[in-house]
């Protein structure tokens, strides 16, 4: 399974909106065995997208994210893994392992049920990462 | 001083923060948050308790974090930074629009203890300024439908083309909108978009409209003036209602696109053009082509790539989503705190038919918010003419393959007539009869056939305005 992350030095990109780095990463038998980088213009959505089809990537994990990027993104068949924050090896790794990503969830991130939109469908879709 | 001032100092300033509308944030020299005012809480949507000890990119969220801190700068050279722009993503993932001072804090030694941030939601003020720009972003245009997802999920390369784009839609669908942000996209965005209404000018008014004029061409030209092609130039040109137009100017405009060359009324000179056209109609062009009505070497020229917008109503899931943005967009421009719309309004905007599609739905939210006050809207502030319609009715045109009920068709008209003069004449019944030209026992018995049922309020003590 392909997988990127949108990284800022060693940690996750605090904003996918305005991100440049992405990671991507080749991930069997519950660990990472590739990683390469691909840098974008910050903001530049049609690059990032560009990037994400021509890659194959299939779960793209971010930080804060905001609704209309997370729609366009959705539309490329990508999973939105978003609201994380920390060290980006080690919620790969994890991510990874099929462990839960929960305990890097960015401060407010509503997982009781009460968001809403694309928060309800993002967030479901997290728990049901946390749970595997 | 002595110990209690200083006490006493502390508590003014903590009430001082609380109360004021602006979040401000102080962080460590390590960038963990140490403190998080209540402003801040509601800007960001993030609780006191979750933000402090984290570090502050993952609770501010702002697109400068990354890569233009004006935090950082200020910790580096040590001075402040007042009011840059910015924004926010803030826990529902809403763009917050920000403005942002920073500063460094100090103890009353003169030591840095770390920095300070405060911000101001700048939502209104942005708002207004989109409002009269007229700038629309991609963002502008979010959607549930599978539909409208594929057509986003083109967009970018239809935008990076920089071929004709066709929009076929309904009236009201958002094709103005969809032409913006393949404009917004595209790598022409930093050039103008214009837009022009082709089937509200006679010929001649359109092509001096689009091509521009030399002086002298005819009476009152004084002066040259330049067409929308030069004004639009290295943008883009969006011709709405094209369906509309005439054979002979169809003729012009293909020339112009064929040839990227176009003359000014009364000129001789031929100029060229960069201009990339976007084509929108709420016809059937094709239709129109085997009819005869629109030439089909213009309409393969401008059919490079179709797009077409579903109505409203093919895209119901959208309703709720709009609802909520057309809300928090009049909240903000009206200085207003409705808190949305209860379960009863919802239900029967979900069922309504929407002719005039994304626009009605957008006039209708406006309608209630006149009658709403600050409460939540309910059934009593839509327009009669939603309220009063039988649940499932159906009013919209009927597509040519379609077996048409006359009997409906003639009850659906029939409906709205007496609908639209209720409303004419405040729900007074007897004005209303008046203005039909029936007896008023005679109308009660058609609201009975029909199944209409009138509102709570009663326009018998209203006099008829004829009267």
């Amino acid at each position: 399974m392909r997988v990127a992350m949108t990284v800022w030095g060693d940690r996750i990109s605090p904003v996918l909106d305005s991100a440049r780095t992405l990671l991507i990463a080749e991930v069997a038998g519950g660990q990472v065995v590739d990683r390469r980088l691909e840098f974008f213009a910050a903001g530049f959505l049609p690059q990032l997208m560009q990037i994400i089809r021509q890659q194959a990537v299939e779960v793209l994990i971010c930080g804060a994210v905001s609704q209309e990027l997370a729609s366009c993104i959705e539309t490329c068949d990508v999973e939105l893994v978003p609201f994380l924050a920390g060290d980006a090896e080690l919620i790969l790794e994890t991510f990874a392992r099929g462990q839960s990503v929960a305990v890097f969830a960015m401060p407010g991130c509503r997982c009781s049920g009460k968001c809403r939109n694309f928060m309800v469908d993002a967030c479901r879709r997290k728990s049901d990462l946390c749970r595997q | 001083m002595n110990p209690g001032d200083h006490r006493i100092s502390s508590i003014a300033n903590e009430i001082i923060l609380e109360s004021i509308s602006d979040g401000v944030f102080t962080v460590d020299h390590e960038w963990r948050i140490t403190s998080f005012n209540r402003a801040a809480e509601e800007i960001t949507g993030i609780p006191r308790a979750e933000a402090i000890g984290r570090y502050c990119w993952e609770v501010f969220r702002s697109n400068m974090c990354e890569g233009d801190c004006a935090l950082k700068r200020t910790m580096k050279e040590g001075k402040s930074f007042v009011n840059s722009s910015t924004y926010i993503v803030n826990s529902e993932g809403r763009r917050i629009p920000i403005s942002v001072s920073t500063s460094l804090l100090k103890n009353v030694d003169d030591r840095v203890l770390g920095g300070v941030e405060t911000f101001r939601d700048i939502s209104v003020v942005e708002e207004l300024r989109r409002e009269l720009s007229g700038c629309v972003q991609l963002g502008d245009m979010v959607s549930r439908s599978s539909t409208m997802r594929h057509i986003f999920g083109i967009l970018e390369q239809v935008a990076r083309s920089g071929s004709t784009v066709l929009i076929e839609g309904e009236t009201g669908t958002g094709k103005e909108v969809l032409a913006r942000a393949i404009h917004n996209l595209s790598p022409r965005h930093e050039r103008p978009f214009v837009a022009i209404n082709c089937g509200a000018l006679p010929d001649t008014l359109l092509e001096s409209e689009l091509f521009g004029y030399k002086a002298g061409a005819f009476t009152g030209a004084e002066r040259d003036k330049p067409g929308l092609f030069l004004a639009a130039e290295g943008g883009t040109l969006l011709l709405d209602e094209m369906g509309d137009t005439s054979p002979a100017f169809q003729v012009k405009l293909l020339r112009v696109l064929e040839e990227r060359e176009f003359q000014p009324l009364g000129g001789v000179e031929r100029l060229r053009s960069d201009v990339r056209v976007i084509a929108a109609t709420n016809r059937d062009l094709s239709q129109l082509v085997g009819e005869g009505m629109f030439r089909r070497d213009l309409f393969y020229r401008i059919n490079i790539i179709h797009l077409k917008l579903p109505p409203l109503r093919e895209r119901r899931e959208d309703i709720p989503l709009l609802i909520d943005r057309f809300v928090a967009r009049m909240n903000r421009l009206r200085d207003r705190a409705v808190a949305g719309i209860d379960q009863e309004a919802m239900a029967l905007l979900m069922e309504h038919s929407y002719p005039g599609n994304i626009r009605e739905l957008e006039n209708i939210i406006e309608h209630a918010f006149v009658l709403c006050g600050n409460e939540t809207i309910g059934i009593r502030h839509l327009p009669a003419g939603i309220v009063l319609l039988p649940r499932g009715h159906v009013d919209r045109p009927v597509s040519a393959g379609e077996a048409v009920n006359l009997e409906s068709a003639v009850s659906s008209t029939e409906t709205r007539v007496i609908l639209e003069a209720l409303e004419r004449n405040g729900y007074n019944r007897r004005a209303t009869a008046k203005d039909l030209g029936m007896h008023t026992t005679t109308l009660f018995r058609r609201l009975r056939r029909l199944g209409l049922q009138l509102p709570e309020r009663d326009g018998r003590s209203v006099r008829s305005p004829k009267n």
